[in-house]
């Protein structure tokens, strides 16, 4: 039984991971009907820049919460200039364009931000200080960590500062609109270059906080961790319907989840021929089943933005 | 003029060669980045070393003639693709004397029967993996000039079980890699304790794959079933996302394992979580012969560090490439076959860092693998990490090696 509760443990924190990551890919795919695949790397560029200044803070000798938190903030705000100047050089030149190029450029800004954080800090594994305190909590048999707790708690958070934002504001209802119609939100007197903007820049910061949660989590932080991150955060934003914020929450939960009782209980079940470590292998295949029996995803493409 | 000028040009390349006999080519390949770089650039740190050494001493004795090392360096950034490229590069190069390194099995696999067709030697090193010289055994090569120069995993899983039931355990989980090296040593690990009179009963045999972060899934498995030990084979990241689950878990089951354990970015990324990992060794960063100090204070000065990031990686680099420049002093050549036969063959005892290397290979025979393999149990030591440094876990062990090195 405990076991099966420490499954779930870990399913909602790399869930709440994944969650936050989709949410950036879901929100550009739901203005754009564009993927943007550079997002993995932002993930990891944020997780980068934190540990850079966390390095450097620390040395300072200022108290760890503190650390964190600058940390964060620098991160977040790098990230996010990061995201403006991706949108601004690699995809609004090509908005009009047919959809394949950009798609091709967003593959290409993905290389060149992974090739340049291979050269800034090299291809080692860094490790990630511990600066939170490392206790961990029994609940019913199964341990949870107090970075776990952090984690999840900091991802519900932000998730509901997001629905607010999109729901409640002006700018979100601008989001929404362009979304729908980008023409008529235009003639209503949106500026739309400052709606997308904002997207993928609100995207991005979502991205530098799971970057850092990862890192936390895990306490290593490498050039390549975008990637598998990306593509698994990409899966969960088309499981529950891509360009839907609902959606791409329950996805990225649900795929936590499933990857980790998967990877638990797949060698039981297949008697031994299926290990835990087809574990990323399930990931992708839960995205095959999901775009053959319901190609817009669990919660549908795009509703809310539809509202 | 053109004329004179193509002449020119053919008549130096036939010229060309016989000034590069003025020197012995090595190439030292290895990943020099990645997951696997502590291994792969101590091992070349630790052969240049050795290189400088006797350059600085005018090079090697060949025919009256003082001949120095040249060295060709290649990383195969711990991938198998670029490591079968290197190797058919260096297959191709006519004034090649040997080729020394390769850190990860499975290049071992993919490349070295480019070398082997050629007929180049190659002292592996610190590749450990059973099958990197099994293969050619399996394959019945009658002319072999493979070598290895590492504690290999036969040995390993042999003290790595002993250890396991001298602690008097008897439920272990086996985790491993899912790489060429992670998969051979589980089948050791699984021999070894069938040899060993099935005293270990493996309760739970987990994978994972390079780059993974979480354990979890795994270590859960291995929890339930009531492990004590895990006995585990991987390389330094995945070992460190093995140790820290376990601190995560709660899991106080020991983590006993290949010599990969040894590995600084196993140290440095699980932190105090390696403390009380056992792994075997064949050098420990102590000075405890003047040897071993100088060779301990040279790497430290020459490379700007304060721990060798793989101590065992560097020793064993270096005392390859004393054992290689005494095959070619022996051979009186730079020609790597007359090499291959004289390193089949050491007459004179070769002082390394390790040991006194005493004729450590001979001549190949498919029927017992030994014959090319240099180290035997007795070169061997457990290891166990302590506060971010690899020390000797037993004291009788540190007592036998200073024995060893200062004879």
């Amino acid at each position: 039984m405990d076991i099966l509760l420490q499954q779930i443990i870990n399913g909602l924190v790399q869930g709440s991971v994944y969650a936050l990551v989709a949410l950036g890919y879901t929100m550009v795919y739901g203005i754009l009907g564009l993927i943007n695949f550079a997002h993995g790397e932002v993930v990891m560029v944020g997780a980068m820049i934190a540990l850079a200044a966390i390095q450097v803070l620390l040395a300072a000798a200022l108290s760890p919460l503190l650390v964190l938190l600058l940390s964060v903030l620098l991160a977040v705000a790098v990230c996010m200039a990061l995201g403006y100047s991706i949108e601004r050089i690699a995809y609004r030149p090509l908005r009009h364009a047919p959809r394949l190029a950009p798609l091709i450029t967003a593959i290409g800004v993905s290389f060149v931000l992974q090739n340049l954080a291979m050269i800034i800090w090299g291809r080692e594994y860094h490790s990630f200080p511990q600066l939170l305190p490392n206790a961990s909590h029994h609940i019913g048999g199964a341990i949870i960590t107090e970075v776990q707790i952090t984690i999840v708690l900091i991802a519900i958070l932000v998730m509901t500062g997001l629905m607010l934002l999109v729901h409640r504001t002006r700018l979100g209802r601008a989001m929404r609109a362009v979304a729908e119609n980008q023409t008529s939100a235009s003639l209503m007197g949106v500026n739309i270059n400052k709606v997308i903007s904002t997207t993928f820049m609100l995207g991005s910061a979502l991205a530098a906080i799971a970057g850092i949660m990862v890192s936390a989590n895990y306490g290593v932080v490498h050039y390549y961790m975008g990637f598998m991150l990306g593509l698994k955060a990409f899966t969960a934003a088309v499981l529950g319907g891509i360009g839907n914020l609902r959606g791409a929450m329950l996805g990225g939960v649900l795929l936590g989840l499933i990857e980790s009782l998967g990877a638990g209980y797949m060698g039981a079940l297949t008697g031994g021929i299926l290990g835990s470590h087809y574990q990323d292998a399930l990931a992708f295949v839960v995205l095959i089943a999901v775009l053959v029996f319901r190609p817009s995803g669990l919660l549908g493409e795009r509703v809310s933005e539809r509202a | 003029m053109k004329k004179t000028l193509i002449t020119t040009l053919l008549l130096g390349m036939f010229i060309a060669p016989a000034f590069a006999a003025d020197s012995i080519k090595i190439a030292i390949t290895g990943p020099f980045s990645g997951g696997s770089a502590p291994m792969g650039t101590s091992m070349r740190d630790g052969a240049k070393l050795a290189i400088s050494e006797i350059n600085a001493a005018g090079g090697i004795n060949v025919a009256g003639k003082k001949m120095k090392i040249e060295i060709i360096e290649r990383d195969d950034e711990g991938k198998n693709e670029r490591g079968a490229l290197i190797a058919q590069e260096l297959a191709s190069m006519d004034d090649l004397s040997g080729v020394i390194g390769t850190v990860n099995t499975g290049i071992a696999l993919s490349g070295d029967k480019h070398l082997q067709e050629k007929g180049i030697t190659k002292i592996i090193t610190p590749a450990a993996g059973s099958a990197s010289m099994t293969q050619w055994s399996k394959a019945g090569v009658k002319d072999l000039s493979m070598f290895r120069f590492a504690a290999h995993d036969g040995i390993q899983a042999e003290m790595v079980v002993e250890e396991a039931i001298k602690q008097k355990f008897t439920k272990v989980a086996i985790v491993h890699d899912a790489t060429n090296y992670g998969v051979s040593g589980r089948d050791d690990l699984l021999d070894q304790i069938k040899k060993q009179g099935n005293k270990l009963q493996v309760v739970a045999t987990e994978k994972f794959n390079i780059g993974d972060k979480d354990m979890t899934a795994q270590l859960l498995s291995a929890k339930s079933a009531g492990a004590q030990a895990i006995l585990i084979w991987g390389i330094g990241p995945e070992l460190a996302a093995v140790s820290n689950g376990m601190a995560k878990l709660d899991m106080k089951a020991p983590l006993i394992g290949g010599w990969t354990l040894s590995m600084s970015n196993y140290i440095d990324n699980a932190g105090k979580n390696s403390n009380g990992t056992l792994m075997p060794q064949t050098f420990i960063e102590e000075a405890i012969t003047p040897k071993v100090k100088s060779f301990i204070q040279g790497y430290h000065k020459t490379y700007n560090v304060k721990r060798i990031p793989s101590p065992v990686s560097a020793a064993q680099g270096y005392d390859a490439v004393l054992i290689f420049a005494a095959a070619v002093k022996q051979a009186q050549s730079g020609d790597t076959g007359k090499i291959k036969d004289a390193l089949e063959d050491l007459k004179d005892p070769v002082k390394g860092v390790i040991t006194t290397w005493k004729r450590p290979f001979s001549k190949w025979d498919p029927a017992n693998v030994e014959t090319h393999e240099a180290f035997r149990r007795a070169d061997t030591v457990m290891g166990m990490v302590k506060d971010g440094q690899v020390v000797f876990a037993d004291p009788a062990d540190r007592k036998r090696m200073i024995q060893k090195t200062s004879k």
